[in-house]
């Protein structure tokens, strides 16, 4: 596993994690813990970029953390729009850097 | 039915079980509490409850007793929509699961507020957070946002997280209270206000202060947030001295080494489905803007519809707990399960409560009342709607000096459409539009609600009972444009 660094909280005690399990992010493991959020592991490895918005490429990232603003939005099995501060991690979790509009969504059957 | 499961949602559940009224309690997150009494994962073993403060200790025990009250308790379960007005079909879904609608007569509202986002430049950078966002990722998740934190914001909030994330061992580097330092008159107010029942709340403030005086983290009255630097992430801030009506003064920039800033000026309700159902409002900009307006029971001008807590008028939770607890005994009353007299003598100590909350609410409304400067923080080049990556220049170009409703500039700018559904622009669109057209804010309808008001897959609520319907082609009469005459023309049916 790459060294990544790790912006968690570990001095007191006060919150015992559940188990370690690993995430994929663009394709990199990254450590995490079950119950912490898709967005908590991210910046707990100090990546805080979670996608570019379409119109402007602009880098994104967690902005409310409670879900109500849309911007932590990254693709997550192969599903885009996903809000990662609402997406518990699950052990291989597969999450993607959301690039432009979105990709990857199922196409629409003609009529 | 409930809708929200926070501090005003649970209190008027539990007053509702008390009186023995059936009660569905719906709610969008995996688990109770709403903002302030949110909870762990249940996955991480809370060790030392009191390390996590008050609020959650407090919540862990409300959160029991609803759970345990026997309402029917509905997490993870969104509404999308509300049809009907008494009695009100509830549209829900699950994610990952079923949507269904549900009826009832009687409907609470308790959806709660947000952090008010307020537009700066370099706002949209990765490590620009909220506050409740920054206390939601420390607290909860236990990860800190980032590696220098500045805080931005205003009223006693912005100290209490400082304090909070400061001893969950954030480095919050400095905090910018938008607000003057409070002078002798504040200070005579704010001690009258917390006179008969509020002292404890006084004495939680000066606290604050002390604790970052004791670590050494300067407070700067009177300074906000002019923008965040960086071109990937946040990798600098700049704080700019404010008026009193929190306008930048001119060639006082300060520059702070920081990579993370969490804005705090206060909240704005959730409002949509109030909304949806065509409450009528009222405009107080310290409650956060457009607010339902309510009758002494906290039902609104829709009969049936009661809307409390913050979702309802920005009040805090010792207000959203009494106001959850008066509707729900309103509730219980209306259906016969309790008697005048008795319903009487519960809803009096409440409105005693209420009414002592409220002074000293008063009392810091004046003192730290959001400064109508703030809407001029943004410059042309800012992004407004954040999910349309619409920019103030963009929005003011498209707005016509006689126009009444910044829905028209909705529908040509795409502002307000995205997945927030404006939460993130409308307040700063209206200002816009007050400062363009020369109307006040409090005269400028917000921007039209549509459903769905959550994004929910069509899969899950296609009705796939109804058979496929030929479809029809509808030939539009050929008209030239800006000719009014022919505008009037129905299309003609093709059969």
């Amino acid at each position: 596993m790459p060294n990544v660094e790790d912006r968690r909280v570990r001095d007191h005690g006060a919150i015992e994690r559940g188990p370690a399990v690993s995430v994929m992010v663009d394709g990199v493991p990254l450590p995490a813990y079950q119950g912490e959020t898709l967005a908590a592991a991210m910046l707990a490895a100090g990546r805080r970029v979670f996608r570019y918005a379409p119109r402007t490429g602009s880098p994104r990232g967690l902005f409310c953390g409670m879900g109500v603003c849309y911007d932590c939005l990254m693709v997550v099995e192969g599903r885009p729009n996903v809000r990662a501060c609402m997406t518990p991690v699950a052990d291989g979790m597969r999450a993607e850097t959301q690039r432009g509009p979105a990709e990857g969504a199922e196409p629409v059957p003609a009529p | 039915m409930i809708v929200g499961g926070g501090p005003a949602g649970m209190a008027a559940a539990l007053e509702a079980r008390r009186a023995g009224v059936q009660v569905t309690l719906v709610e969008e997150r995996a688990t109770l509490g709403g903002q302030i009494y949110k909870q762990p994962p249940p996955e991480f073993a809370v060790r030392q409850p009191k390390a996590l403060g008050k609020e959650y200790v407090a919540g862990r025990v409300v959160v029991e007793r609803t759970l345990g009250s026997g309402a029917e308790v509905l997490a993870g379960h969104a509404v999308w929509n509300v049809w009907g007005r008494g009695p009100f079909d509830v549209a829900v879904y699950q994610h990952g699961g079923t949507a269904r609608t549900l009826r009832t007569e009687h409907l609470i509202l308790a959806t709660g507020a947000y952090d008010r986002p307020v537009p700066f430049p370099g706002w949209t950078l990765p490590g620009v957070l909220t506050t409740g966002g920054a206390q939601s990722m420390v607290k909860i998740q236990q990860v800190y946002p980032g590696r220098r934190i500045l805080m931005a914001g205003s009223g006693p909030l912005i100290l209490a997280f400082s304090v909070q994330l400061h001893k969950l061992g954030a480095n919050v580097v400095g905090v910018l209270e938008a607000a003057p330092q409070p002078g002798p008159g504040t200070v005579a107010r704010l001690l009258r206000g917390a006179l008969g029942g509020n002292l404890p709340l006084l004495r939680e403030g000066i606290g604050y202060l002390a604790y970052l005086r004791q670590h050494g983290i300067p407070l700067h009255y009177g300074h906000a947030i002019a923008r965040a630097e960086g071109t990937e992430q946040a990798t600098g801030a700049v704080a700019v001295q404010v008026d009193r009506d929190w306008r930048p003064i001119a060639g006082t920039e300060r520059r702070f080494d920081v990579d993370t800033i969490c804005i705090g000026y206060g909240f704005l309700p959730s409002l949509e489905i109030p909304r949806l159902l065509g409450c009528a409002l009222r405009y107080d900009e310290n409650q956060g803007g457009h607010i339902p307006a309510r009758d002494a029971d906290f039902q609104s001008s829709v009969p049936g519809l009661f809307v409390v807590g913050d979702g309802a008028g920005v009040a805090g939770s010792a207000v959203a707990i009494e106001e959850g607890r008066i509707a729900g005994i309103v509730v219980a009353r209306s259906i016969g399960r309790l008697d005048g007299a008795t319903a009487e003598e519960r809803l009096g100590p409440r409105r005693r409560r209420l009414a002592q909350l409220e002074r000293f609410r008063a009392a810091l409304a004046t003192a730290y009342r959001i400064g109508p400067g703030i809407y001029e923080w943004a410059t042309d080049e800012t992004v407004v709607c954040r999910c349309e990556e619409v920019t103030v220049g963009e929005v003011r170009r498209h707005i016509r000096p006689g126009s009444r409703d910044p829905n028209a500039v909705k529908s040509l700018t795409r502002i307000g459409m995205g997945l927030c559904q404006g939460h993130n622009c409308s307040q700063q669109v209206s200002a816009i539009f007050a400062q363009e057209t020369g109307r006040p804010l409090l005269e400028l309808p917000p921007l039209s609600p549509r459903p769905p008001v959550r994004p929910v897959p069509v899969g899950l609520i296609a009705d796939t009972s109804v058979p496929e319907m030929p479809s029809r082609i509808v030939r539009l009469p050929e008209v030239e444009v800006g000719d009014p005459q022919k505008s009037d023309v129905a299309p003609e049916a093709d059969r």
